[in-house]
């Protein structure tokens, strides 16, 4: 069959075509005006608002990372002026040591009573004094050189970090002397004189 | 979605394709400039893109929509397109842009509407040229998508072959095989001489 009639009626006209193109013609679109509303924008308009946007947005993206930057380099050069060292850390080791410790300080002052009349034990606590003495000048010389590097708050905490071990090592000393006494490798002598003195 | 009829007939695609394409290119030069002149601002070169692509629009929603609320969708898909205008890139597809929101506006509308009938006049008398109108756009809606629209197009709205292939986007030949094989389907379900 010819189909030209329907694909641009040309040709001969098929009736049957013709007589659907009468009845459906009565749903053929009525001309209408199109009645646009104030407020629609055309795109022209909405592209310049996003452009606004757009600008809008990295100026306060500038703006806010110049507070930022401003504000840092503030803090940057108030740590610089880096505070005096508190007292604690200047003291010396020993008074650092029972300072630092606190409540373990009564254990050490105890401690010394208790083996006050020991003249055998007396160089062993002299040496684990030492040490302790040497370990808290250590800490002090490390936390003195964090002091300086780092800001002040920063300093406080690690100080009071090595504070705090500090008067855990002194603990673990005095647990392990105690344990040694308990388990008998401690000199019977002192054992001995330790009863007549309770 | 939008169903396109595979080219699979060779001999239909003749020197009148080839004069048609010329032609699309020939009427979408002005349109391209009327896209351009609305997006720069020129909201009164608006109306006659509406002129040109109504019908278009009417004829897709009505193979799609209850025919009572195909006016209000046309008017509203074109407002919609006027906001949206800038968003078109390649400005001499207007044609296939708006095709496409309307085909997509008429899913919309199936997706958010209740299965309703549409109560007209013309289901009072059977015998008047509405009701027989209403009866064989039915039986169209009834075919396949790619069918229904070019038909509606052509019958419906009175286009030509090559100005549904303008008008759409669609190959001139595939155009040609929607209508050929629709019109085939159509008149195996009207009974024919019975009906008209």
């Amino acid at each position: 069959m010819n189909d030209d009639y329907l694909w641009d009626r040309t040709g001969e006209p098929d009736p049957e075509i013709q007589q659907l193109e009468e009845v459906l013609g009565t749903l053929r679109y009525q001309p209408r005006p199109l009645a646009i509303p104030a407020h629609v924008e055309s795109g022209k308009r909405q592209s310049h608002f996003s452009h606004f946007a757009i600008a809008a947005a990295i100026a306060v993206m500038v703006l806010g990372g110049g507070c930022w930057f401003l504000l840092n380099s503030r803090r940057a050069v108030d740590s610089a002026r880096v505070p005096p060292m508190p007292a604690a850390t200047a003291a010396d080791p020993a008074s650092v040591a029972s300072k630092a410790v606190g409540g373990s300080e009564h254990v050490i002052r105890s401690a010394n009573k208790s083996t006050e009349d020991d003249k055998i034990a007396q160089p062993r606590r002299n040496r684990a004094t030492q040490m302790l003495a040497g370990n808290v000048s250590r800490s002090r010389r490390q936390v003195v050189k964090k002091y300086e590097a780092i800001t002040g708050e920063r300093i406080e905490a690690e100080a009071a970090k090595e504070q705090l071990l500090l008067a855990l090592r002194v603990a673990s000393a005095k647990l392990s002397l105690a344990q040694k006494r308990t388990q008998g490798t401690y000199p019977a002598s002192m054992i001995r004189n330790q009863h007549k003195v309770g | 979605m939008y169903e396109v009829e595979a080219i699979g007939n060779m001999p239909l695609i003749t020197g009148q394709g080839k004069l048609s394409i010329a032609q699309v290119n020939a009427e979408i030069a002005p349109e391209a400039m009327l896209v351009t002149a609305v997006v720069e601002g020129n909201r009164d070169q608006f109306a006659r893109l509406y002129d040109l692509y109504a019908p278009l629009v009417h004829g897709i929603l009505l193979a799609r929509v209850p025919r009572n609320e195909v006016a209000d969708l046309v008017q509203d898909i074109f407002l919609h397109a006027l906001k949206k205008l800038h968003t078109l890139r390649d400005r001499t597809a207007f044609g296939p842009w708006i095709a496409m929101i309307a085909r997509n506006r008429a899913m919309d509308f199936h997706r958010q509407s209740r299965e309703t009938v549409a109560v007209t006049e013309d289901l009072g008398s059977t015998n008047s040229p509405g009701a027989k109108a209403t009866e064989i756009l039915e039986i169209i809606r009834s075919l396949p998508d790619a069918y229904r629209e070019t038909l509606v197009l052509r019958l419906v709205e009175g286009m030509t072959g090559p100005e549904i292939a303008t008008r759409t986007g669609l190959t001139p030949a595939s155009v040609r095989v929607n209508l050929h094989r629709g019109m085939k389907l159509l008149r195996e379900k009207l009974g024919f001489k019975e009906l008209l």
